[in-house]
């Protein structure tokens, strides 16, 4: 008999086809096998195997193409959003993911990849773990008794140091007290969560972390990554309790700054801001927006730009529709989520906008492949790549 | 498995290799619909296709049908499969056209406001698409977020917004259609769509449930994106009261958008899965919208007709979240695993009796059940009593089955009609015409489809695997049979109370 994760909620499900209507993996394959009702349908003929099965000359059983399935999804929980009897079903895929390497199944190799890299360095990229703060130029700028502390994540440490600078001269521009974790800082293991290999999270980089930061004694922690912030915000609780620090998406914060007036934003100060006299459009991160639900702050933070024109496309906050980037679905299949990441570009082409502003990394790189892809002008850019030219 | 190589060949030429799936995971999940049927149910029928095809063009649905003519192979269209009634399962296995392959949006044409769109279209997609055109389609089905264009018309098409707009049949310009032949026709012409001046063919093929063709691109009349639009809602103290509502609003000069109605029952299953929702004995949701000066007016008018008859109006927030929630009806069947629909169009001023009789047949038969409706023209109600299952006790869960039949006879003996044939209700079609009709739409099928290989052994008649026939009688006596089972059952439970106790009983 196979015990399958949340078997209750396999027969909870209407297999209305709502989460079908919005999957983006079903919408560039076409499978109803790639969707989530088709896969808890599947799911539910496993839990439920009997002698039946026999007689009708069939044996389900989880094999390769079903593990390929689990693995066909961005984690981006659109089909959370819609789901007629709310089935928790972002949580339930990656439970699933895990339970397939219980079964004995083997991670897609390039998720096995990622996962040796961290073991080894710390880190999904295989970067030397004392380059962690090489991005920090300047390290008299690190405080003694900070008021926060900036987890920079992977991706800004190792690939796109310039978010990390940016971040700092923000902070420093508001005068906040801040530090890092440096060496001490391991990737927060959202990579291996995403792509069902919880062990390593919990034995050692979620511990390692919070105790990193706890020793620290700050109060709050910054991080400028949507994938670090739903991790830690999400899933560390269950794995090491309740943080003894307040977590802040950097969108959070500075919406915070700037409300209490300690970021003043400037009128484009050295009068070249590409971003001014064309639309902008936000685009929500799938783990900062439907995960984490932190859909006003960076809206916040881009209204008070002065004069910064911003438009909405069709599909944003809780409908957003996803980048592609996701889930540990881009290392393994770069070519249709790049073509996911095109049709974003084309709904911001479609609202006229000349920039895609985002607050995820992964996002950030997946958008601008999607453009490329296409060849969009649209150009995305992080959120504080914008701010840091109007203070 | 296609069982000719030659065939299998010829087929995965029609379309493209990467159309064409034969594996067992792509056939299993296309082999159902939204009833919780269970596994026992394939020995009759062979719910699992052979292969799974997904066209893009008439043509390749034309091609596919024309291959499985020459080699005798069954063909199901399915679109999103949100139905309950086996119409896309398929029966014998085959070919089974996942339909939502076909999923464009063609061409708007702005000045006669018709939309073009393939059948693989989903409601709410295109709505959306509309909307930011400036217009917007006012009919659609509740399952609007999954059903497609398609499907929803071969049902008939009754739904959200029939009450002020009509069904499918008052919208549907022109269909394409490719016939059992293999041919594709068109069934109006651009200059008669609109008033059919012969013939109505475009009328024949919506409802036939996918029985006399396969639809593969529809004209849709939309309309300007509404410059007011606005909910509101009345409780009342017992569904009687709720009715007689119902009726009082169809007399009225004034015609609201959209009239729905749930009963106390619903709220009391969302309160025991720990929503919240109000305590009330029914409520009616009135929607209205066009200009805003007419708009006021209903509103206006509304709110005295229901105040009148001892209707409260609930805040705009509860009003707006009624609305929000037309398309979750459902949200209840996490309260037993499982929830069976029945659906029936009932003559409005028998939907007490309806009513009345149907929680009666649920007191017998130990079951637990809520019911929601809405108007679709001033003389009928649409139907929709639902009840909670648990398909993971099977024997219960399929002699819990019957009570759809026994719910239709009920509607059927108060002159109202079941919606849906399909598969697993093809027999009702004796209940609900005569004799000459039956036989009639029986040779119009046959003349059509003269091996009976689209969508066959349904709609007009009832067939097993192997094509093996079942006539009424022994339809009906199966369902008394299974019905009689599960009254000796004990009353069914759930994991979680329902406060005040289970609708037409005692708490288990």
């Amino acid at each position: 008999m196979i015990k399958i994760p949340e078997e209750r909620e396999l027969y909870a499900c209407l297999q209305c086809g709502y989460c079908r209507a919005v999957c983006p993996i079903y919408a560039e394959t076409g499978w109803e096998s790639n969707n989530p009702r088709g896969k808890l349908f599947a799911l539910k003929q496993l839990a439920n195997r009997g002698p039946m099965d026999l007689v009708l000359g069939r044996d389900p059983k989880p094999g390769e193409d079903f593990k390929m399935r689990l693995y066909q999804c961005t984690s981006c929980g659109a089909c959370d959003e819609v789901c007629h009897v709310n089935i928790k079903l972002a949580h339930l895929w990656e439970e699933l993911k895990e339970w397939m390497l219980e079964q004995g199944f083997e991670p897609l190799e390039a998720h096995k990849a990622i996962r040796e890299k961290i073991e080894k360095t710390r880190n999904p990229y295989g970067e030397p773990t004392d380059k962690r703060d090489a991005w920090l130029t300047d390290k008299s700028m690190l405080s003694a008794n900070p008021e926060v502390l900036f987890f920079a994540g992977c991706t800004a440490s190792y690939r796109v140091g310039f978010l990390g600078q940016a971040v700092v001269k923000i902070l420093k521009a508001a005068n906040v007290k801040f530090n890092v974790l440096g060496e001490d800082e391991w990737c927060c293991g959202s990579p291996l969560l995403r792509t069902g290999q919880t062990g390593p999270v919990k034995n050692d980089l979620a511990p390692h972390n919070t105790k990193a930061i706890e020793t620290r004694g700050v109060k709050a922690v910054i991080t400028a990554c949507a994938g670090c912030y739903n991790t830690m915000k999400n899933d560390y609780p269950a794995i090491v309790g309740k943080p003894t620090y307040d977590l802040y998406h950097l969108s959070e914060y500075l919406d915070k700054l700037i409300k209490s007036k300690r970021l003043v934003l400037k009128k484009d100060p050295a009068n070249k801001s590409p971003y001014l006299g064309v639309k902008v459009t936000y685009h929500d991160p799938c783990h900062l927006g439907r995960h984490a639900r932190v859909f006003d702050a960076p809206r916040n933070v881009l209204k008070a730009i002065p004069g910064l024109q911003l438009v909405e496309m069709p599909y944003n906050r809780e409908s957003a529709h996803c980048c592609g980037a996701g889930g540990g679905y881009k290392s393994a299949y770069n070519y249709t989520s790049e073509s996911i990441a095109a049709k974003r570009v084309q709904e911001a082409e479609e609202v006229g906008a000349s920039f895609i502003i985002t607050s995820c990394p992964f996002c950030q790189v997946n958008l601008n492949a999607g453009a490329k892809k296409i060849g969009s002008k649209v150009k995305t850019v992080d959120i504080v790549q914008v701010l840091e030219q109007f203070i | 498995m296609i069982e000719s190589e030659v065939a299998r060949r010829s087929l995965i030429r029609a379309v493209r290799p990467d159309r064409y799936s034969e594996s067992l995971l792509e056939r299993l999940v296309t082999s159902h619909d939204l009833a919780p049927m269970p596994k026992v149910a394939a020995l009759a029928f062979k719910m699992m296709p052979d292969a799974v095809i997904r066209p893009k063009e008439a043509e390749e649905v034309a091609e596919v049908i024309q291959i499985a003519n020459s080699w005798d192979i069954p063909v199901t269209p399915r679109g999103g499969g949100s139905w309950g009634f086996g119409g896309a399962v398929p029966n014998n296995g085959g070919v089974l056209l996942d339909m939502t392959s076909m999923d464009k949006i063609i061409s708007l044409d702005a000045e006669r406001g018709i939309v073009r769109v393939q059948p693989g279209v989903v409601w709410l997609r295109l709505d959306e698409w509309l909307r930011r055109r400036g217009y917007f389609v006012p009919y659609y089905p509740s399952s609007a977020p999954g059903a497609t264009i398609g499907g929803w018309i071969s049902t008939g098409g009754v739904g959200v917004g029939s009450y002020k707009y009509g069904a499918a049949r008052d919208n549907v310009r022109s269909l394409q259609v490719v016939l059992p032949s293999g041919r594709i026709i068109d069934t109006a012409h651009i200059s008669d769509s609109k008033h059919p001046s012969q013939f109505d063919l475009t009328s024949f093929f919506i409802g036939s449930e996918g029985s006399l063709g396969i639809v593969t691109s529809i004209d849709l009349q939309v309309y300007p994106d509404p410059e007011a639009f606005f909910p509101a809602s009345y409780s009342f103290a017992n569904m009687d009261m709720a009715y007689n509502a119902l009726a009082k609003i169809s007399e009225a000069r004034l015609k609201p958008y959209h009239v729905a109605f749930v009963d106390d029952n619903t709220f009391r299953f969302l309160r025991a899965m720990g929503r919240e929702a109000p305590e009330v004995g029914g409520m009616i949701n009135l929607v209205f919208e066009g200009q805003k000066a007419k708009v006021d007016e209903e509103l206006k008018f509304f709110d005295a007709l229901m105040t009148s008859i001892g209707g409260k109006r609930e805040s705009d927030a509860v009003s707006h979240h009624e609305w929000m929630e037309r398309s979750y009806e459902l949200r209840t069947k996490k309260l037993g695993t499982g929830a069976v629909i029945g659906e029936a169009l009932v003559p409005i001023g028998e939907t007490a009796a309806v009513a009345r009789e149907t929680l009666q047949l649920v007191k017998k038969m130990k079951m637990s059940l809520a019911v929601n409706g809405y108007l679709i023209d001033r003389g009928t109600v649409a139907f929709l009593p639902y009840y909670l299952t648990d398909e993971r006790r099977w024997i219960k869960s399929i002699s819990s089955l019957s009570f759809v039949k026994k719910f239709l006879d009920i509607s059927n003996a108060h002159g109202g009609r079941g919606v849906g044939l399909g598969l697993f209700m093809a027999n009702n079609v004796r209940a609900m015409r005569d004799v000459n009709t039956v036989k009639l739409l029986r040779k119009i099928k046959y003349d059509i489809d003269p091996h009976g290989r689209v969508n066959g052994g349904k709609t007009v008649e009832l067939k097993l695997r192997f094509g093996i026939r079942v006539g009424p009688r022994l339809f009906r006596a199966g369902m008394n049979a299974l019905a009689i089972l599960k009254r000796m059952y004990p009353r069914d439970k759930y994991d979680r109370p329902v406060p005040g106790g289970f609708p037409g009983g005692e708490h288990p």
